[in-house]
């Protein structure tokens, strides 16, 4: 009988060395497998046989084979990768904004300073045809430049919108792969016992894991060995063995743009603003923090270059004689009402407030026979008044209702949206630039007096009288009257004198009958007092409620951008390294080591070897056995 | 601790390939020059390169304004030179014109020369720039500044507009001098009051170009001296039609004061019915000036009255000529002052670009030295990986089994 128990335990111990080695080679064969868990035969001693004087024992037996993994570190992989691959494509795509607005090439400020240089050479020699023609090319390529950034922006905004097609795709096959291997897992034959199918579960984690890189979720375990997924606000993407789906929808309220909804029972609703992790997550964030205020800002620069140009430009004279016309056509503010409104909105720049523009984007609501105007950035909600009251200027707008609103009336009103786009060149014809101003002033040459009159500046260029020819003349060395006739009005050296529009100042100390004239301008074609004062304000502070220039407005923009870019560099890097630490901290416990392999290796080949040795040596014992009985 | 195998290579390959990022990071500051390749790099130094550009841009614009404004100063004040020269030719000829013993051709003679100066002076106030402008048309650049018509007078068809070029942010500078100012604007007589003679005059006495005593007493009104006989007169205000002074005793060469504020003075001897008359000074062009001695050196001569009209013509040509080379004198000091001032603007807005581009330099210029010795120590760095790599890569049971 002991011979029949040696040969017994020795195959045990032969059986389960070899079963031993089977899990080690399965550990070498998947060492560069990802996602692989280091899997451990646990062996135990045979129970015991009971010979009346003691416990005989048996053998070993594999009772199990077990994978080597810390779910608490397996969550913080989940967790860093989301948190990693949002920053990383947040950094991806705001660099290349960064990019476009500093480039010294295809940035806007080479093309500001060379129009405003084609402006100053404009006034060094008004009535050169060649000068005009330079300020309008220099005009064409600053005008060139807004479109291709602009370009440059929306492509961006396409490409984010193509980015979130194709990850909401990928998103829901991932769902679709995991909720098949909650199936698998969950039907595995050992699961009621609580045996494991450790490889599935590998694979399942390998697609939580990818599933991480796309957006965060929460995951839940549940007793049959499936894992239940939540997105969002707490959306089941994977619920046993179902998967639900996202998909893309366009904004009603501006259809250039996606969002991404979560499709349930037929319906679908928006979860864009739940998603803020993971590479969705990231490109989210990059539309709504990056993209557009740099569009807004883009177009808002436009609006105020475009509307404070044509302000000036209308205060001139041309080479014709004529006042000065537009000299950029400007854009007009998009606004999209929902599509069940009653009443119409019109919304305008206001010329007289360019300088409260700002680079946000509204909401109009109608409630309670009121016009409520929020800003979709701060949230700050102003009342412009009751319904046909208007029209409202709020935020450097003009809001007027064409057809009466109605209450549950909603508008979304992006003024900025496609100014850069829709900012165009106005003057076709180079004469038309107009450098001059439109009024001259001049004193009689029969004046006795050496007092002088100013040039003139225009207060009002809409005054019909404007370019009346006006005599100032004295009447006394105190007083003087308009045209020779009327009241006598007290004349103080240097004061304003305001009329028809115009403004002038007479200086000195002027004879009786001395006469000032104050005429239109026509032929004044070396006149550059209109190009000096378009030239002036690309220093002027007009921007922001007029404290910074076009320049210093668009510098803004690019620190913004820059330092967002460098903000998200920095969180990408820092949660790179978080991640890595964290896949390394999971390797710890879970990757295969192949030194480690071949040292256990060698150690079960030895108790192979030994248990072999047994049961030759039980052989042995069997044969002296028979040769004492032969 | 356990390190399984993948991530032992892993671990390796991330560390090669940030050092090689690094690597090339240097290698394009070094390439470049520049510490910032794009804004992110430095948001606040990016956004202060790109304003200082712009400083630096527009600071060459003005540099350009500045060097059209010397160029036209320059050209203005070479004519005006011309023109002063001019003048002071003219001048020369009217002191030997007066000289009484010349003959009626010989003041001929000088009469075709003045009238010769006064073309040369108008093709002079008529000059254009080299884009076609009439310098002295004020903003009526493309119309002719200064025509004669067929009675000989030469009129102003520019306005008094001044052109103003910007040579830094906050500072103008006019190119020029309209043609009112320099040529046509410019005071008779002493330049308070002009004094002459009235034509009919009979007797010898000639009337000083005076002078004024005190200001604030001189009333501008049109005054007469009437001389009722050869030794006594009366000052009559034309304009209020009032006897300032009656019956006052005749004196040659006497200074009379009865005018308040200014004195004058007659020399020779006026007859009964002479009428010498004191007028505020009026604006005079400087044609019009050598049109009136072109006239008196061709005027009738032989009677006493003939030559005594002369000599105060020649007088009074002598004082408007003063006045008209004074004139130029003075636009020449403004156009003198205004290309210093353009040549110490010029100097500031060097000095002004150059702390520009050095701030520049600071912000956004890589330190190559620095550059160069991370650079040297991050490949020397990735060599210690790469070998280190390849040795301890070695080390595998798996070689010894």
């Amino acid at each position: 009988m002991a011979n029949g128990d040696l040969l017994n335990i020795s195959i045990s111990g032969l059986r389960t060395s070899q079963r031993v080695l089977a899990t080690i080679g399965h550990n070498i064969s998947n060492v560069n497998t990802d996602g692989y868990s280091r899997q451990e035969a646990e062996l135990s001693t045979r129970d015991p046989q009971f010979l009346g004087n003691g416990f005989l024992g048996k053998g070993v037996e594999v009772v199990g084979v077990n994978r080597q993994v810390d779910a608490f570190l397996n969550t913080q992989v989940l967790v860093n990768t989301s948190s990693s691959s949002k920053q990383q494509v947040l950094f991806d795509l705001s660099s290349q904004v960064d990019k476009v607005f500093a480039n010294e090439q295809t940035g806007l400020t080479p093309a500001l300073q060379s129009f405003f240089n084609g402006l100053q050479e404009l006034a060094d020699d008004p009535s050169s045809i060649p000068a005009r023609q330079v300020l309008k090319t220099e005009a064409e390529t600053f005008v060139a430049r807004f479109h291709e950034i602009n370009e440059r922006l929306s492509d961006l905004n396409l490409n984010s919108n193509q980015r979130l097609d194709d990850m909401v795709s990928e998103v829901n096959s991932l769902a679709d792969a995991i909720a098949r291997l909650n199936r698998d897992i969950s039907q595995s034959p050992g699961i009621a016992n609580g045996i494991v199918p450790n490889d599935l579960l590998d694979q399942r984690d390998a697609l939580l894991n990818d599933l991480s890189e796309l957006v965060g979720f929460t995951t839940i375990n549940q007793q049959d060995g499936a894992v239940n997924v939540l997105i969002g606000n707490g959306q089941t993407l994977v619920v046993g063995n179902t998967a639900q789906t996202l998909a893309t929808v366009p904004d009603p309220l501006d259809s250039s743009r996606k969002e991404v909804a979560f499709v349930s029972g037929g319906a679908s609703f928006v979860i864009s603003n739940n998603l803020r992790s993971g590479e969705i997550g990231g490109v989210l964030d990059f539309r709504d923090d990056v993209l557009d205020p740099a569009v807004n800002g883009l177009g808002r620069l436009a609006v105020v270059v475009g509307s404070t140009i044509n302000a000036q430009h209308r205060d001139g004279m041309d080479l014709d004689g004529q006042l000065g016309g537009d000299f950029f056509v400007l854009p007009s503010p998009r606004v999209v009402g929902s599509s069940g409104n009653t009443g119409t909105l019109t919304v305008a720049y206001d010329p007289a407030a360019v300088g409260n523009l700002s680079i946000d984007d509204y909401q109009l609501d109608v409630t309670a026979g009121n016009l409520l105007l929020t800003n979709l950035s701060s949230g700050a909600v102003q009342t412009l008044g009751a319904i046909g009251s208007g029209p409202f200027s709020a935020e450097g707008l003009i809001i007027s209702e064409g057809v009466a609103a109605v209450n549950g009336d909603r508008y979304r009103l992006e003024p900025m949206q496609n100014a850069a786009r829709d900012l165009r060149l106005n003057i076709t014809d180079t004469s038309k630039i107009a450098a001059a101003a439109p009024i001259k002033g001049s004193a009689a040459l029969a004046n006795t007096s050496d007092a002088v009159v100013s040039g003139g500046e225009v207060l009002d260029v809409t005054n019909v009288n404007l370019l009346n020819s006006v005599n100032l003349v004295f009447n006394s060395a105190t007083t003087f009257q308009v045209n020779g006739a009327g009241a006598s009005i007290a004349y103080t050296s240097g004061a304003n004198i305001d009329l028809n529009g115009w403004r002038v100042q007479i200086t000195g100390t002027p004879q009786n009958g001395d006469t000032f004239s104050v005429q239109s301008n026509a032929g004044g074609v070396g006149d550059n007092r209109n190009a000096l004062q378009l030239s002036a304000l690309q220093i002027t502070d007009i921007l922001e409620n007029g404290t910074t220039s076009y320049q210093g407005a668009y510098s803004q923009m690019i620190a913004i951008v820059g330092t967002q870019t460098r903000q998200a560099e920095i969180s990408s890097s820092a949660l790179g390294v978080l991640k890595q630490q964290s896949i390394a901290a999971r390797s710890e416990v879970s990757g295969v080591n192949l030194d480690e392999e071949a040292a256990r290796l060698l150690q079960f080949q030895q108790s192979y070897q030994a248990s072999a040795q047994a049961i030759s040596i039980a052989n042995t014992i069997f044969e002296t056995l028979l040769s004492a009985v032969r | 601790m356990r390190l399984s195998t993948q991530q032992f290579f892993q671990q390796n390959i991330t560390n090669m390939q940030e050092r090689l990022v690094k690597l090339n990071e240097y290698q394009t500051q070094i390439a470049s020059g520049k510490r910032i390749l794009a804004p992110s790099d430095d948001p606040a130094a990016a956004s202060r390169v790109l304003e200082i550009n712009n400083s630096i841009n527009a600071t060459v614009q003005f540099q350009e304004n500045a060097g059209i404004a010397t160029s036209r100063l320059e050209q203005e004040e070479g004519v005006l030179s011309g023109a002063t020269q001019t003048l002071q030719r003219v001048r020369e000829l009217v002191l030997q014109g007066r000289n009484a013993t010349l003959t009626a051709s010989d003041r001929g003679f000088l009469a075709s020369e003045v009238r010769i100066r006064l073309d040369e002076l108008l093709g002079m106030a008529n000059t254009r720039s080299s884009n076609g402008e009439y310098i002295f048309a004020g903003n009526q650049a493309k119309t002719q500044a200064f025509t004669q018509d067929a009675s000989g007078t030469v009129n102003y068809n520019g306005d008094q507009g001044q052109r103003q070029l910007q040579i830094s942010a906050d500072r103008q500078i006019a190119d020029g001098d309209n043609g009112r100012e320099v040529f046509v604007g410019i005071r008779n007589g002493n330049g308070t009051f002009s004094t002459a003679a009235n034509n009919a005059n009979t007797g010898t006495a000639r009337i000083s170009a005076g002078s004024v005593l005190t200001p604030g007493s001189y009333q501008p009104d049109q005054f007469e001296i009437r001389f009722t006989s050869g030794n006594s007169f009366d000052v009559v205000n034309v304009t209020t039609a009032t006897t300032v002074a009656a019956a006052q005793p005749y004196t040659d060469s006497a200074s009379i004061t009865a005018i308040p504020g200014i004195e004058v003075a007659l020399n020779g001897a006026p007859a009964a019915g002479d009428v010498f008359t004191i007028n505020p000074s009026a604006s005079q062009s400087m044609f019009a000036t050598l049109g009136n001695i072109i006239a008196g050196l061709t005027g009738n001569q032989g009677s006493t009255g003939d030559n005594a009209l002369f000599q105060q013509q020649m007088d009074n040509a002598l004082v408007d000529i003063d006045q008209s080379i004074e004139k130029l004198l003075e636009v020449r000091a403004s156009i003198g002052a205004r290309l210093k001032a353009v040549d110490s603007q010029i100097e500031v807005n060097d000095e002004f670009q150059f702390q520009m581009k050095s701030v520049r330099s600071q912000l956004e210029d890589a330190d190559l030295a620095e550059v160069i010795s991370q650079l040297t120590l991050e490949s020397t760095a990735l060599q210690a990986v790469q070998q280190s790599f390849v040795k301890t890569q070695e080390l595998n049971l798996f070689n010894f089994i």
